[in-house]
């Protein structure tokens, strides 16, 4: 063991009044690190809950597309069986907590989207041509719904190619 | 201090985004998307997909495409274009600037920009949680000053303050990091929804310089997918005598079909088109569309537009007075050049390839992410990290090792677990610190070793020995072990645990995937007959604690298991089947008796002495798991750890 010189506390050599910059840039980025890991760890407790709560979103998104077209058989077949593999398909879709926009009532931007203007009452849904969802509050897909424009006409179909 | 949010806002869609944690990451809007569609509702007070939703129904109230107005004089060409295709009323403003009217109230082009940042600043707010007062906004390269100031006036409405307009292609030469280049010349492309931009730049230590542009302001992805409406409409009215672009929910249904076609069609050499009952046919009878859409045909009727895109190029280069073999980088921007014969379009005109591998839609928007940073001063010189190459951990019982800290985990860390003894009385325990991917300890590397001793005597699995890795910044490994009951503590220093060359690094992790079967099968055995050693410890200590409360018939024949057991164990040819079938047999004839022993047992328990209270059950954090450390000695004393356990 070396023999220990009892030199004096070495004081600092800046005066302790102003504080020297390069300790302060460093407690400014340590602040940082450590407050964007706090932060990482609040999201990641969100995004779990949120994954979870919307795992099979994706999937039922997809399987919307081909309850549409089952629809579209039902519709123009008329078979029972048929009617009765929507409804089978329905049922799984409602058991997840996936509900139909209701577009019974007034025209709502938030969960529908207008596809088309027709001759009819101006601002009235006159039909839905596309069944929208929601998940809990989240719109999984817009009801596409063709909107009275007041007149006997109906839209220009040439509007919905121009450019801009 | 907040964050700076850096935003791209696009004629069609904008994107917003911040650094965190030292990278750029995009903002999802409120409604769960990456992008708000850069159109309004001003008297509605509706942004993004909320506007877009009723933007048929509202035609003369919903502004998109606001970028092509602002900062502009009313006399601009571009002013004049876009009055002619727009459903909604564009009217001079103050000082010869370009207004919208909607309904009785005139917006400046600013106004209506300033509500696409407000929702981008609210949204950042929300997912950031906390306030946002600062952005870096991004703008097209050949905007001027009017434009870029305008841009600045919408964010100050917004209640934001642009710290700084930043050109898209450099935002975009930003997000591949190439400013950190000495120099060099640099091409961007641009293609998105509704525009083309091509960008010469020029960056010179770390400060980039716009060379030249030039573009098509009516080109973009837009185009292609109406190239792919038009031919399906005409492939059908050919099969089936009917005009689907009359039908407007039809037409629907074909431009998502489209674009999702195309969008295959880039990963894909063929995508299928099916929407069945589109249409009726003249009796009644429904129509389907099924057509087959190939990546060759799609070339086919798009190469003309990829084709115009290539002449902006050449005078982009003509302006800045380069060829093409003065380029170094080439970067791509926008959606739509994720398609195959626009990348390789690219590729072929500057002869190297283009830069991928940040997403063309975001990469804007996280090169002003990036510059948002630098001016905060989140990106000085960006704290890289090391990461530990190689697991580390530490031998034990059966000579396996036991990970401490993975393999790919940032540094500094900290990782403590605690272990316990193999054998009963046992004094001390070496603590041997490996490294390498494979289970058994033989075959990974030594780091260093060293003993704590002066552990109480006590039975096996009692005493708790807390092991502590630690790596700091600077790469140096301290491996502590703490004797929880003396409080005894010794600890080794290992330097350049993270200093592998990449060779030693890859080696390992290719011998650990080589002999993984091999491996797996090896620990398995020893996880056996680790077990088959806690069942005889348990059933031992549980047989003397119940004394003479069980008959000695009873006794007799579950230490004739027991002794069974011990015998199949010791056998060098042991298998994985044999010892669990031994162990399986013991069990059995030990549960035939269990509840009778138990119960004797806790009755001796409650009239004897306890030292580890925790020491049989208790939750897992705590207690020694299967990482019971091997006793004193090293490789060497192979045959006393058989003993001994």
């Amino acid at each position: 063991m070396t023999k220990k010189d009892h030199k004096p506390t070495p004081t600092p050599a800046k005066d302790t009044n102003s504080p020297d910059p390069m300790i302060q840039a460093l407690e400014a980025k340590l602040a940082r690190a450590v407050a964007d890991y706090a932060n990482l760890e609040k999201r990641f407790q969100r995004d779990s809950s949120h994954v979870i709560k919307f795992a099979t979103a994706n999937l039922i998104t997809k399987l919307l597309d081909l309850r549409d077209n089952l629809d579209l058989s039902d519709q123009s077949l008329n078979d029972q069986g048929i009617s009765m593999l929507l409804a089978q398909l329905d049922k799984i879709i409602q058991e997840e907590g996936v509900v139909k926009v209701d577009t019974s009532g007034d025209f709502d931007p938030t969960c529908m989207e207008c596809s088309e203007l027709v001759a009819g009452k101006q601002g009235q849904i006159i039909a839905t041509t596309r069944t929208g969802y929601k998940l809990h509050d989240r719109v999984l897909r817009t009801a596409s719904v063709v909107i009275g424009s007041g007149s006997s006409k109906g839209s220009d179909p040439k509007g919905l190619k121009s450019k801009t | 201090m907040s964050k700076t949010i850096g935003i791209d806002l696009g004629t069609t869609n904008s994107v917003v985004a911040v650094m965190e944690g030292g990278k750029a990451k995009v903002i999802p809007t409120s409604e769960g998307a990456n992008i708000i569609p850069s159109i309004v509702e001003p008297e509605k007070g509706l942004v993004g997909t909320v506007a877009k939703n009723q933007m048929i129904l509202n035609p003369a109230k919903t502004i998109f495409s606001i970028k092509r107005l602002i900062g502009r004089k009313m006399t601009d060409k571009m002013v004049k274009d876009t009055q002619g295709k727009v459903p909604y009323e564009i009217v001079e403003g103050k000082a010869g600037s370009v207004a919208v009217k909607v309904g009785d109230k005139t917006y400046t082009a600013q106004e209506i920009s300033a509500k696409i940042l407000q929702k981008a600043k609210v949204d950042a707010e929300a997912y950031l949680g906390e306030k946002v007062t600062d952005a870096v906004v991004t703008v097209p390269a050949y905007f001027d000053d009017s434009q870029r100031q305008a841009t600045k006036q919408a964010g100050q409405i917004a209640g934001l303050e642009v710290k700084r307009i930043v050109n898209e292609p450099t935002a975009a030469a930003l997000a591949y990091g190439l400013d950190k280049k000495k120099s060099g010349k640099i091409a961007v492309y641009d293609l998105g929804g509704g525009t083309f931009d091509i960008s010469i730049l020029e960056i010179g230590d770390g400060v980039f310089e716009v060379k030249s542009t030039n573009g098509d302001t009516f080109l973009g992805g837009d185009d292609f997918n109406h190239v792919i409406i038009d031919w399906i409409v005409a492939e059908f009215k050919k099969e089936h005598n009917v005009e689907l672009d009359k039908d407007m929910q039809a037409l629907q249904r074909i431009r998502d079909a489209a674009e999702k076609a195309k969008i295959e069609l880039s990963s894909s050499k063929s995508a299928e088109i099916n929407q069945p009952f589109i249409s009726q046919g003249s009796n009644g009878q429904p129509l389907h569309l099924t057509m087959t859409l190939t990546r060759a045909k799609l070339e086919e009727l798009t190469g003309d537009l990829v084709k115009r895109t290539i002449e902006p190029v050449k005078k982009a280069l003509k302006d800045a007075k380069l060829k093409t073999t003065d380029i170094n980088e080439v970067i791509l921007v926008g959606g739509q050049t994720r398609m195959p014969l626009v990348r390789k379009a690219v590729e072929d005109f500057f002869g190297r390839e283009p830069h991928k591998g940040v997403n063309p839609d975001e990469v804007v928007a996280l090169g002003a992410a990036i510059q948002a940073g630098i001016l905060s001063g989140d990106v000085n010189d960006v704290l890289l990290l090391d990461v530990s190459p190689l697991t580390l951990g530490i031998e034990t019982m059966g000579q396996v090792m036991t990970p401490l800290i993975e393999r790919n985990t940032t540094v500094p860390t900290s990782k403590s677990q605690t272990f316990s003894t193999a054998a009963d009385n046992q004094p001390q325990v070496d603590i041997s610190v490996l490294q390498g991917e494979r289970p058994m300890s033989a075959d990974n590397k030594s780091l260093g070793r060293f003993v704590l001793d002066g552990i109480a005597p006590a039975p096996r699995g009692i005493p708790q020995i807390e092991v502590t890795f630690d790596i700091d910044a600077n790469g140096i490994l301290n491996v502590s072990a703490k004797d929880k009951g003396t409080g005894k503590e010794q600890q080794i220093t290992i330097k350049n645990a993270t200093n592998l060359s990449e060779d030693e690094v890859e080696k390992m992790r290719q011998d650990a995937e080589k002999y993984a079967d091999e491996d797996k099968k090896k620990k398995d055995l020893v996880d056996k007959n680790n077990e088959a050693e806690s069942l005889i410890f348990q059933t031992e200590k549980t047989l003397k604690d119940a004394g003479d409360k069980i008959e000695e018939a009873e006794r007799q024949e579950i230490e004739d298991a027991l002794k069974e057991l011990k015998e199949v164990k010791a056998k060098d040819d042991a298998t994985l089947e044999s010892i669990d079938e031994a162990i399986k047999k013991a069990s059995e004839s030990l549960s035939k008796y269990g509840e009778k022993l138990y119960k004797a047992a806790a009755e001796a328990e409650s009239g004897s002495d306890q030292t580890g209270p925790e020491s049989t059950e208790g939750p897992k954090d705590d207690q020694p798991e299967e990482g019971e450390v091997v006793d004193e000695g090293g490789d060497e004393k192979k045959e006393d750890k058989k003993k001994k356990k």
